[in-house]
């Protein structure tokens, strides 16, 4: 019986050995790189947007339909923000280990706690999402989450790997934790307190009211200068970043999501700007920059155009590096 | 074909069921089980100097679909799309589709757009022009080859781009091309879609279609129609704004061999080719321009041969409206009758959970 048992479980491993890496296609960079971070050698990842794409517009192209058609496991962002194109490609691929419910479909969004969840579903509002803001992969928090979530999907379709994506989570969770708020904190309070302190809202009058056990050094510290600064934003698409980073969004370009600025709408808010001194405009890359660079051109503030994605501008090829650029371009703009 | 009313029933079931879920306290958990239900509404205004025309100047309301679209159970999804008319209410397309089957085979059963070449698997209100081609309309009629039967497809395997092969059996009851439903005979329909990435948001899709079915209704003498199609669609998109900038080259082309018999049951086959060419330019986030050429054989051996070529303007304030306008100048061959100039206009609006259109 032992014997027989022992066989079983070397075939299974010979079997799983010979199989190869996984092979994980992500909706975007971001989950691109989250998938790399928890599979390591274990898994060969695609990603099928691109980071200056448009998030809720990417093409369904049956080339996609081939490449879902051979993975083992697909990762979607959630939230809705696949809607209008990740239905038709997964009917398309032909593939049911990767269909909503099946062990290779992984929901990065799983856990996430949404902002802006809508009152009501009316397109009258423009393009709204009934489950809330899905734009949470520019919070570095959230991306805790969606390491775990892959984490899940990894050890469901690889138990016999499990050690080693358990491992990985637990580095790349302290990896991302000590570049947001360093090493100091992250010692002094453990990861789970720092993570379930970074989700309250007390972090950031823990920081002004100096409550911390250690001091807070990384991305928050970098962000610290524009605690408090409002900002005037293309599209709905950095609320978990601002929120994060300690600015306030007082105004979008757009004057409903997914509905193009009106010249009126732009005139209200040029005069908003002017009268409560907004000092920047943000741009994400997916969006034509002319419009915030104009406004900032006819009120003399600074316009910026930033990456909501990884891949979303060329130097930013990881996800730090999209925090590393986004802060420096902030503090170099509010600087001048 | 059309069935005029006979769905009214079911749709009043339809609404009913809705209403009673909705009235329920538990309707929160009954109606996530309810199907995306979506309607389209197309309106439209045209004018036009063609003398055979009875209203030459007209403004109405086209109709619309009613498109309910759920998954089954985990085996099967379902769409039925309900068009409605002024007149007349008929399924445009109920199918069942199958979602797990090994090996990468899909099995479609019911009525559906069939995929001779791309033009015919599009619904109308999706479609980028108003007037639809004639090269595509005389051969299959109003509503395309639009049929129902079988359709089972699979991914050429071991290829590192996209081929699906399609085989349909059809039951043959098309208005013009193929009209052989009360007969013993089916038609049969072949596809192969093939897909290329070119770099650089650049894509080309290649397709190669063939039908063969009766086009008459005795067997003394019975006769077939053959028709091979070919289409071609190039896509470019700007790198960085590609809701902005964009440019769709599209053309298909029709060869049909059709049987036709004398008085005397001598059996001739007439051969005609249609085609058209469409370019569209989206030049700003929201607008696009189009400009269409289409030359239309004989494909029913009327004598007429038809030129024409249209060019049109459309914005879209939303994913969900549309306002199109389009100028034609339509060109008969053979018979030397004056060109027809129309003006089209139409507005389309979606309301409802729409799922998203095929690439």
């Amino acid at each position: 019986m032992n014997c027989s048992k022992q066989f079983l479980i070397a075939a299974v491993s010979c079997f799983t050995a010979w199989a190869g890496p996984l092979k994980v296609i992500a909706t975007f960079p971001d989950l691109k790189w989250a998938a790399e971070q928890i599979g390591g050698a274990e898994v060969k990842v695609e990603a099928l947007g691109r980071g200056n794409q448009d998030p809720h517009h990417v093409d369904a192209k049956p080339s996609f339909m081939l490449m879902l058609n051979k993975c083992d496991i697909f990762i979607q962002n959630g939230l809705e923000q696949e809607i209008g194109w990740v239905p038709p490609l997964l009917e398309g691929a032909r593939n049911p280990k990767i269909l909503k419910g099946a062990a290779g479909f992984i929901d990065a969004s799983e856990g996430i706690r949404p902002k802006e969840i809508p009152l009501s579903a009316d397109r009258g509002l423009g393009d709204v999402h009934p489950s809330g803001n899905p734009h949470y992969l520019i919070d570095p928090v959230c991306m805790l989450t969606v390491l775990e979530n892959i984490h899940e999907g990894f050890v469901r379709n690889r138990p016999d790997k499990q050690a080693y994506f358990d491992e990985n989570l637990k580095a790349s969770k302290t990896d991302l934790l000590v570049k947001l708020i360093g090493m100091p904190l992250l010692k002094a309070l453990g990861p789970d307190s720092v993570r379930a302190l970074l989700f309250s809202d007390e972090f950031a009058a823990m920081i002004k009211e100096n409550r911390l056990p250690a001091p807070v050094e990384g991305w928050i510290k970098k962000a610290q200068p524009f605690n408090g600064v409002t900002v005037i934003c293309y599209h709905q698409s950095w609320k978990y970043f601002t929120d994060r980073f300690g600015m306030t969004i007082v105004g979008y370009l757009e004057p409903k999501p997914g509905i193009p600025p009106s010249p009126a709408h732009l005139l209200q808010m040029k005069n908003k700007i002017l009268d409560e001194s907004i000092p920047l405009i943000i741009t994400d890359t997916y969006h034509n920059p002319k419009t915030g660079n104009k406004l900032a051109e006819m009120t003399k503030v600074k316009a910026l155009w930033l990456p909501n994605l990884v891949g979303g501008v060329k130097e930013v090829t990881t996800y730090p590096g999209l925090f590393e650029y986004n802060l420096g371009k902030i503090l170099d703009a509010l600087s001048k | 074909m059309i069935m005029q009313y006979r769905i009214l029933p079911f749709l009043c079931f339809l609404i009913f069921c809705f209403a009673i879920s909705k009235g329920r306290a538990e309707a929160l958990s009954i109606s996530k089980m309810n199907p995306a239900i979506a309607a389209v509404g197309e309106f439209g205004a045209s004018t036009s100097d063609d003398p055979a025309l009875e209203h030459p100047h007209e403004i109405l309301f086209h109709g619309g679909d009613l498109d309910l679209y759920a998954s089954v159970d985990p085996y099967f999804k379902a769409e039925l799309v309900i068009a409605f008319s002024d007149k007349e209410v008929d399924f445009e397309e109920a199918y069942l589709e199958s979602m797990a089957l090994p090996a990468g085979l899909k099995v479609r059963l019911g009525k559906f757009k069939t995929p001779f070449g791309k033009w015919n698997t599009v619904h109308g209100h999706a479609l980028p022009v108003i007037t639809m081609p004639l090269s595509w309309e005389r051969l299959f009629g109003d509503g395309g080859l639009n049929e129902s039967g079988v359709a089972i497809s699979e991914l050429v395997p071991f290829m590192p781009t996209y081929h699906e092969i399609i085989g349909l059996v059809l039951n043959g009851n098309n208005t013009t091309a193929f009209n052989g439903a009360k007969t013993r005979d089916l038609l049969y329909m072949g596809h192969l879609k093939n897909f290329f990435e070119l770099g650089g948001y650049r894509t080309l899709e290649a397709g190669l279609s063939c039908a063969r079915g009766r086009n008459n209704q005795t067997d003394d003498p019975a006769l077939y129609s053959l028709i091979a199609g070919a289409n071609l669609i190039f896509q470019w998109k700007h790198f960085m704004l590609p809701m902005e900038r964009a440019l769709t080259l599209w053309s298909e082309v029709y060869h049909s061999r059709r049987e036709t018999a004398d008085s005397s049951h001598a059996v001739t086959t007439h051969a005609s080719t249609g085609f058209f060419v469409l370019g569209k330019l989206l030049f700003a986030k929201r607008w696009y321009a189009t400009c269409l050429y289409d030359y239309s054989g004989d494909p029913l051996e009327t004598g007429e041969n038809f030129n024409s070529i249209s060019a049109g303007i459309a914005f879209q304030p939303s994913e969900f409206s549309e306002f199109k306008l389009e100028y034609r100048r339509l060109t008969e061959d053979s018979h030397g009758i004056n060109p027809i100039n129309e003006f089209k206009a139409m507005a389309i609006f979606t309301i409802g959970a729409h799922g998203p259109h095929a690439f």
